[in-house]
């Protein structure tokens, strides 16, 4: 499969896990439930170019291309990463305006899922994301002593061509209800039982906008932004103009990830800041979480990252106990 | 990769990169006040630059590569063939202060039209209220603009301007100039005079003015008001058009918010679930106040 282009996996660092370019298969660890960043890094990177500008030559711009040659091959994503991903997707690349540096990365990459079984931070199966039917061209799912493999793009379909010997084209009986207890396994393993609150969590949301539990999450909140750092399906950016050292006029305008949740996000010339409170910028995190998000439906996959990461225990989880609880 | 595919790359990458602003000329530059000034855009031959293509309550983005980009409306309503642009500006920060240096014939990027602006075939036989502050009247301007020219379409119209002092009060004359207008009635204050000017008309805040103005000509449920101005006035402004039975879907604001993109990317004009740079900013009463924070 690397003859195709360079391959992307997960791999050990420390006690924790990254996604990391792939030298030898033998690196790549397929234990893994969740890397530290998510996969919106090789999309999205965390500092990206847009184009670079020679103010003395008439302002001339230039864009780095990307090297489509050849393709990554993304391994081992799991399912709520690849929702994620296409929730991703539908941001950058679909509505009035398509980001051409999202689409080229996105267009150039081929997309191997891997099932997996949840921890205790995994809620995929209230997000309804525990499984993928798009954007991926391959998924496997390991049933212990052999694989099923989904095949969902014509690249995909090629690769499976290319290595017939490793495939088998029937599906039997046998492998129908390996599947199923597999499911069935996979889906007795959650820790959080909220069951779907999607139906009320608009309302839910509007209902406790003004509740004290907020101004409590506010308080306690440090305003560090790892929850947005870390959330496969946050997407903020900042964009500033650098100029090269030592070469007058020659620089370049970068994007960069941003955050929600530090102070100056939502400052306009003048010092108006339209949110004050660490607790406002809560709200609006939590809604295009679990409200919408890009005018289109919730956008948290469950994947646990806010669960494990953030320094002062805030997260989905909590927010949607407050929403719910019945307190007397 | 091989040149070929390089050039065809980059002509994509260029045409369709919604980040990449067009060149245009400064044919003119107006003094409003102390901090503002109009800049009027002219389209340098055989060029196409989207940007001239707008409705008012749209607005595009100025690109200074070095410095940054920043948002404004257009203060115009722009002619059919798309020739002019305007922008009215205060000198507040760093890209403000770069534009202010421009002089006429000058080259600047300007990316846009963007955003949903005024809808202004609704406008049409209805009476207007137009409730500005500050910089704020820049957008509502081009409004105004069209509807003096297209008067006998609309019924009859308010305008509620505001200022800090006389001589921060922008477009002071043209709305002078309104007086003679059969259809139009302009009512114009300030927070206070300094010593050394003069004004002959209110002091005090805008909403002051909708007590001192008459309403026997104005059918509310026929009426649609605009407001424009400082984050603070909203409020007060929407409380006295709902004394006056507005309806709430026929109060229209246009809002600013911290905007770094235009096209809905990069989150930070984000308000609730909607986004002032595609949803807005023109938003009205009714939507705003399901819309948590936006006003
Ligand atoms: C839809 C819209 C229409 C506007 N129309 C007008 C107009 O017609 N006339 C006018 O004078 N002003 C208008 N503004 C406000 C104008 O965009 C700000 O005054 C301008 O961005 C300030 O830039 P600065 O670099 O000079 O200020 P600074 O205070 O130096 O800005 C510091 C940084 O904050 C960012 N920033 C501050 N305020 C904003 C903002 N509102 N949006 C995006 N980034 C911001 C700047 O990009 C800059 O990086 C409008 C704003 C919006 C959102
Ligand atoms: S909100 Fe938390 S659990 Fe949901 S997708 Fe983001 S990081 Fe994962
Ligand atoms: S919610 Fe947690 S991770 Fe997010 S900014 Fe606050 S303290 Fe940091
Ligand atoms: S300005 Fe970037 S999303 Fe609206």
């Amino acid at each position: 499969m690397s003859t195709l282009g360079d391959v992307w996996g997960p791999t050990k660092k420390q006690d924790k896990y990254v996604f990391s370019k792939i030298n030898s298969f033998t690196t790549m660890n397929l234990d893994y439930l969740r890397t530290i960043l998510p996969i919106k890094k090789l999309f999205f990177p965390q500092k990206q170019e847009l184009f670079s500008f020679n103010l003395g030559e008439g302002n001339k711009k230039t864009i780095k291309a990307v090297d489509d040659s050849k393709h990554r091959i993304l391994f081992g994503l799991h399912p709520c990463e690849i929702n994620a991903l296409n929730i991703q997707d539908g941001f950058f690349m679909f509505g009035d305006y398509s980001d051409p540096y999202y689409e080229d990365l996105r267009n150039n990459t081929i997309v191997v899922g891997y099932s997996c079984l949840p921890d205790n931070n995994c809620f995929c199966n209230f997000t309804g994301t525990s499984d993928v039917d798009e954007g991926y061209d391959l998924f496997i799912n390991n049933l212990d002593d052999y694989y099923l493999v989904f095949v969902n793009s014509t690249t995909g379909n090629d690769i499976v061509i290319q290595n017939q010997e490793m495939f088998d084209e029937d599906i039997s009986k046998i492998d129908l209800n390996n599947y199923k207890k597999w499911v069935n396994k996979r889906n007795s393993m959650f820790k959080h039982e909220y069951g779907d609150i999607t139906n009320n969590i608009t309302k839910l949301m509007d209902l406790n906008y003004n509740d004290e539990f907020w101004d409590k999450l506010g308080e306690e909140c440090l305003s560090c932004g790892t929850c947005t750092i870390s959330c496969p399906t946050c997407s903020c950016y900042n964009v500033v103009d650098k100029l090269s050292v030592g070469t007058i006029g020659l620089g370049f305008r970068e994007r960069e990830w941003d955050s929600c949740q530090l102070p100056q996000f939502s400052v306009v010339a003048g010092n108006v800041d339209f949110r004050v409170t660490r607790a406002s910028r809560l709200k609006l995190y939590y809604s295009h979480k679990l409200v919408t998000y890009g005018n289109d439906g919730p956008s948290c996959v469950g994947c646990g990252r806010c669960i494990e990461q953030c320094p002062v225990d805030i997260n989905v989880l909590r927010v949607v106990k407050n929403l719910t609880e019945v307190d007397l | 990769m091989n040149p070929e595919k390089t050039d065809q790359y980059m002509k994509d990458h260029f045409v369709d990169n919604p980040y990449l602003a067009h060149e245009t000329r400064i044919k003119k530059i107006i003094d409003e006040t102390a901090h503002v000034k109009t800049f009027v855009m002219e389209n340098i031959d055989g060029q196409y630059n989207p940007a001239f293509d707008f409705i008012p309550g749209q607005f595009a983005i100025w690109s200074l590569p070095g410095i940054g980009e920043a948002p404004f409306s257009y203060s115009c309503h722009g002619d059919s063939e798309n020739k002019e642009m305007q922008f009215t500006i205060h000198k507040i920060g760093s890209v403000t202060s770069a534009i202010f240096k421009y002089q006429v014939g000058d080259i600047v990027e300007i990316r846009g039209p963007y955003g949903n602006g005024f809808p202004m075939d609704s406008l049409i036989d209805k009476d207007l209220i137009f409730i500005m502050g500050g910089i704020g009247a820049a957008p509502l301007r081009g409004v105004l603009h069209h509807v003096l020219e297209f008067s006998e379409s609309y019924g009859n119209i308010c305008v509620l301007h505001g200022a800090k002092t006389p001589q921060d009060m922008v477009f002071k004359e043209e709305f002078l100039g309104l007086a003679g207008h059969e259809t139009v009635r302009c009512l114009l204050t300030v927070d206070n005079i300094p010593e050394d000017d003069s004004w002959e008309h209110s002091v005090g805040v805008v909403t002051d003015l909708f007590n001192q103005n008459r309403y026997d000509d104005i059918d509310p449920s026929k009426t649609i008001a605009m407001i424009c101005g400082p984050p603070i006035m909203y409020k007060f402004v929407i409380m006295e058009l709902e004394k006056l039975n507005i309806p709430q879907d026929q109060i229209l604001m246009t809002l600013e918010r911290r905007m770094k993109c235009g096209i809905g990317k990069c989150g930070h004009c984000a308000i609730d679930g909607e986004y002032a740079c595609t949803d807005g900013p023109v938003f009205n009463y009714w939507d705003a106040k399901s819309t948590k924070e936006m006003i």
